[in-house]
C-alpha cells in the first residue's frame, strides 16, 4: 500500500469551522521524527499541529508593540497570535498533552499582558481605528478570540470533570464520593495523624 | 506412537483453523469502510493433547471463536458525548431561529420603540398638528404590530418544536424496538456459543443514534443489555422495548409519557433534551421578557395619556388597550385603543397649544419604567441575552464536536480495520495454510510408501 506523505498540511478553519481553500493552507515539510497515533489505514491520522516556536511569536509581538507601530495593527497581530495559541492549546487539551497546555497557557498569559498594553493605547483619543474596514477587522478578530475562549472554557470544564472521575477511581475502594483532598490538606491530615500517634 | 492418520487430522485442523482465520481477515478487509464496524480477530487455541505413554502428543489447533475488538469505556464516552452534541445542536438551531426575530431591521421592536418616542417628540413641537398626531398613532400601531409579530413568531416556533418532540419520540421508539430485536438475535447466537459481533456492532450503532436523540444509560448484563433514560425510565430490557408516547397537556405543549408517567422534565440531554430546553425554558423566558416590556410600556404610556388632555380639552383615554394584569400574553395582544388622532393627550392643561403631556410621554424613553430600566435598555438586554445564549451554546457545541472527534479517532484506532495489519495477517495465515497443506502432501507420500511397501519388498 502506498501512502503519500510528502508534506504536512496544517489545516485552517474559518469561524464556522469550514475548512479553508487549498490555496489558503500553509504547507510545511514533514519533520524527520514524529510520533503519530496508531495507524488506521482508512483514515490517516492528523499529525499534531506545528506551533511556532514561542520565541518567534514573542519576537514578532515585541516588535509590534515596542516599535511604536499603529496600535490597531499591533492589536490585530496579537489577536491573531492569541487565536493560534488558543487553537493549539485546544489540541493539546484534547490530546491531554500537559506540556503543550502549560506552554500555550504561558504564551496566552503573556499575550494577554501585551494586549492590555496595546488596548490602553487604543483607548486614547485619536488612536481608535479611523477606517471602518480596520474597525470591522478588529471586531471580527475579537469575536473569533471570544469564541475560541468560550470553546477553551468548555473543554477545560470537560477535562476537569474527567480528572475528577479519575481522582475518584484512584482514591481506591475505601474512599467515599467526596472530593479528593488537596495536597495541602493531605499534608495537614498526615501531620495530625503523626502527632496523634506520638501522643499515644 | 501417533499414527499417520492422526498426524493427517492434526494437519487438517491447521487447514481448517487457518481458513477460518483467513475468513475473519477477509471480512475485516471487506468492512474496512463500513461505519461502526469493529475489527474481528480469530481466537486460536491448541486442541486437547492425547497421552500416549510416555508421550503427550498435540492434536492440532481449534478456532475457538471470532472476537470483535471494542473498548466499552470509549464506547460509553462516545455515547455520552453524542448526547451532549445532540442536545447542543438542537438548542443552537432553535435559539438561532429565535435570534432572527431580534436582529436589527425596520420592523423590529427596538426600532419601533425608537420611532414611537421620536414621533411623540415631534408632536411636542406642534401639539395641535393633526398630521403629527396621526404620525404618533401610526408609530404606536407599528410598535404594537412589532410586538405581535415577534410574539406570534415565538409561538409558531414553540408549535414547531412540539412537532419536533413528537417526531423525535417516534424515532426513539423505532430505535428501541430495533435494539430489543438485536438483543434477541445476539442472545440466541451467544447462547449456542456463536459470535454475534456483527449484531453487536449494529446494536452499538443503534445505541449511538439513540444517544443523539435522548439521554441513555446502558446497563450490560451477561449477553443482553438494558437501556434506560438518565433518570431511570426503562427504554429496553432484554428483548422487550418500552414505547414512549406524547400527549398534549393543559399548556398546549406535547409532553412525553412513559408507562403513564410524565417524564418531560427529566429529559435533559440528546436532541430531545435540547428541544425541550428551548421550548420549556429559553423561549418562555424570552416571551416573558417581551410581555413585561409590552405591558410596562403600555401601562406607562397609558398612565401619562390619561393624566393629560386631548385636542378637545377632554381628559385623555388609554392609547393602548390595557394589557393583562399578570402580563402573560401582553406582547401578542398589544393593540392601539384609539383611531382618532385628536384623542392623543398632548396637553397638560387642556389648551390645544400645550405640549407638557407630550414631553412627559417622550420622557418615558429615558425613565426606568420596566424592571428598573428604560424601554430601550430593557430591550437591548433581552437581545444581548439571546445573543449570549446562542454564542455560549455554539461554543459548547464546537467543544463537544472536538471531543467527539477525538473519541471517535481513539475508537477507530482500537476497533477500526488497519489494512496494513490485515495484509500482514493474510500472509501469515496463507503461509500457515500452505505449510499445513505441505504436511498433508508429505503424509500422503508417506501413506503411499506404506501402501506400496509390500509391492516394493516383493
Amino acid at each position: 500500500m502506498l501512502i503519500k506523505r510528502t508534506a504536512l498540511r496544517i489545516k485552517k478553519t474559518d469561524l464556522n469551522g469550514n475548512r479553508m481553500k487549498a490555496s489558503e493552507t500553509t504547507t510545511q515539510p514533514l519533520p524527520q521524527a514524529m510520533t503519530l497515533p496508531r495507524t488506521n489505514s482508512t483514515s490517516w491520522p492528523e499529525p499534531p499541529a506545528q506551533s511556532l516556536p514561542e520565541d518567534d511569536r514573542l519576537g514578532s509581538r515585541d516588535s509590534a508593540v515596542s516599535a511604536g507601530v499603529d496600535p490597531v495593527r499591533a492589536c490585530l497581530t496579537l489577536l491573531g497570535e492569541l487565536e493560534v495559541s488558543l487553537e493549539n492549546s485546544q489540541k493539546a487539551l484534547l490530546a491531554r498533552d500537559v506540556a503543550g497546555i502549560e506552554r500555550e497557557t504561558g504564551a496566552q498569559r503573556r499575550l494577554q499582558q501585551a494586549l492590555r498594553e496595546v488596548c490602553t493605547k487604543l483607548s486614547t483619543p485619536g488612536r481608535t481605528p479611523s477606517q471602518p474596514r480596520e474597525a470591522s477587522k478588529l471586531r471580527a478578530a475579537q469575536l473569533r478570540v471570544l469564541h475560541l475562549g468560550r470553546v477553551q472554557m468548555t473543554l477545560l470544564e470537560k477535562a476537569r470533570r474527567s480528572l475528577r472521575v479519575c481522582a475518584h477511581l484512584l482514591a481506591g475502594p475505601g474512599a467515599n464520593y467526596s472530593a479528593p483532598l488537596s495536597a495541602a490538606a493531605w499534608m495537614m491530615a498526615s501531620e495530625m495523624t503523626a502527632s496523634r500517634r506520638k501522643e499515644i | 506412537m501417533s499414527s499417520l492418520n492422526a498426524t493427517l487430522a492434526t494437519a487438517l485442523s491447521g487447514l481448517i483453523a487457518d481458513q477460518g482465520a483467513l475468513e475473519a481477515t477477509s471480512n475485516n478487509v471487506a468492512n474496512a469502510n463500513t461505519p461502526g464496524y469493529s475489527r474481528e480477530v480469530p481466537v486460536l487455541v491448541a486442541s486437547d493433547p492425547v497421552v500416549d505413554d510416555p508421550l503427550t502428543l498435540g492434536t492440532g489447533v481449534t478456532l475457538q471463536s471470532i472476537q470483535s475488538i471494542t473498548d466499552p469505556i470509549l464506547e460509553s464516552q462516545i455515547q455520552q458525548e453524542t448526547q451532549s452534541q445532540g442536545q447542543l445542536s438542537s438548542l443552537v438551531s432553535a435559539l438561532s431561529q429565535t435570534q432572527v426575530n431580534f436582529t436589527s431591521s425596520t420592523g423590529d421592536i427596538g426600532t419601533a420603540i425608537t420611532n414611537f418616542f421620536n414621533s411623540v417628540n415631534q408632536l411636542s413641537t406642534s401639539p395641535a398638528d393633526l398630521s403629527l398626531r396621526q404620525g404618533v398613532l401610526t408609530a404606536a400601531d407599528n410598535l404594537a404590530t412589532a410586538f405581535n409579530t415577534t410574539a406570534n413568531n415565538l409561538t409558531a416556533q414553540t408549535t414547531s418544536l412540539n412537532q419536533s418532540v413528537v417526531q423525535t419520540v417516534g424515532q426513539i421508539n423505532q430505535l428501541t424496538s430495533q435494539i430489543a430485536q438485536l438483543n434477541g438475535q445476539i442472545a440466541s447466537l451467544e447462547n449456542v456459543g456463536e459470535s454475534a459481533g456483527t449484531f453487536i456492532d449494529q446494536r452499538t450503532q443503534a445505541i449511538d443514534q439513540l444517544s443523539s436523540l435522548v439521554d441513555v444509560s446502558v446497563i450490560q448484563s451477561n449477553n443482553t443489555l438494558t437501556l434506560t433514560t438518565a433518570s431511570g425510565t426503562a427504554l429496553v430490557a432484554g428483548q422487550q422495548s418500552f414505547q414512549l408516547t406524547t400527549q398534549p397537556v393543559a399548556s398546549g405543549a406535547q409532553d412525553i409519557f412513559a408507562q403513564g408517567n410524565d417524564i418531560t422534565s427529566t429529559i435533559v440531554s440528546g436532541q430531545l433534551g435540547g428541544v425541550l430546553q428551548a421550548r420549556d425554558q429559553q423561549i418562555p423566558s424570552i416571551q416573558n421578557q417581551l410581555d413585561t416590556l409590552a405591558a410596562g410600556l403600555a401601562n406607562a404610556v397609558n398612565g401619562v395619556q390619561t393624566a393629560g388632555y386631548d385636542l378637545n380639552g377632554n381628559l385623555g383615554t388609554d392609547l393602548f388597550n390595557p394589557p393583562p394584569a399578570n402580563v402573560t400574553g401582553a406582547a401578542a395582544s398589544l393593540s392601539v385603543a384609539i383611531t382618532d388622532p385628536s384623542l392623543i393627550a398632548a396637553s397638560s392643561d387642556g389648551t390645544s397649544g400645550s405640549n407638557g403631556n407630550a414631553d412627559a410621554m417622550y420622557a418615558l424613553n429615558s425613565q426606568p419604567i420596566i424592571d428598573g430600566q428604560n424601554p430601550t435598555d430593557y430591550y437591548s438586554g433581552t437581545v444581548f441575552n439571546i445573543g449570549n445564549a446562542v454564542s455560549n451554546a455554539t461554543a459548547e457545541q464546537n467543544a463537544s464536536s472536538l471531543v467527539l472527534q477525538q473519541l471517535n479517532d481513539q475508537n477507530s484506532a482500537v476497533s477500526g480495520v488497519s489494512l496494513d495489519e490485515e495484509a500482514a495477517n493474510m500472509i501469515q495465515y496463507q503461509q500457515a495454510y500452505a505449510a499445513s497443506a505441505q504436511v498433508i502432501t508429505s503424509i500422503n507420500d508417506m501413506l503411499y510408501d506404506v501402501v506400496n511397501m509390500n509391492t516394493l519388498t516383493t
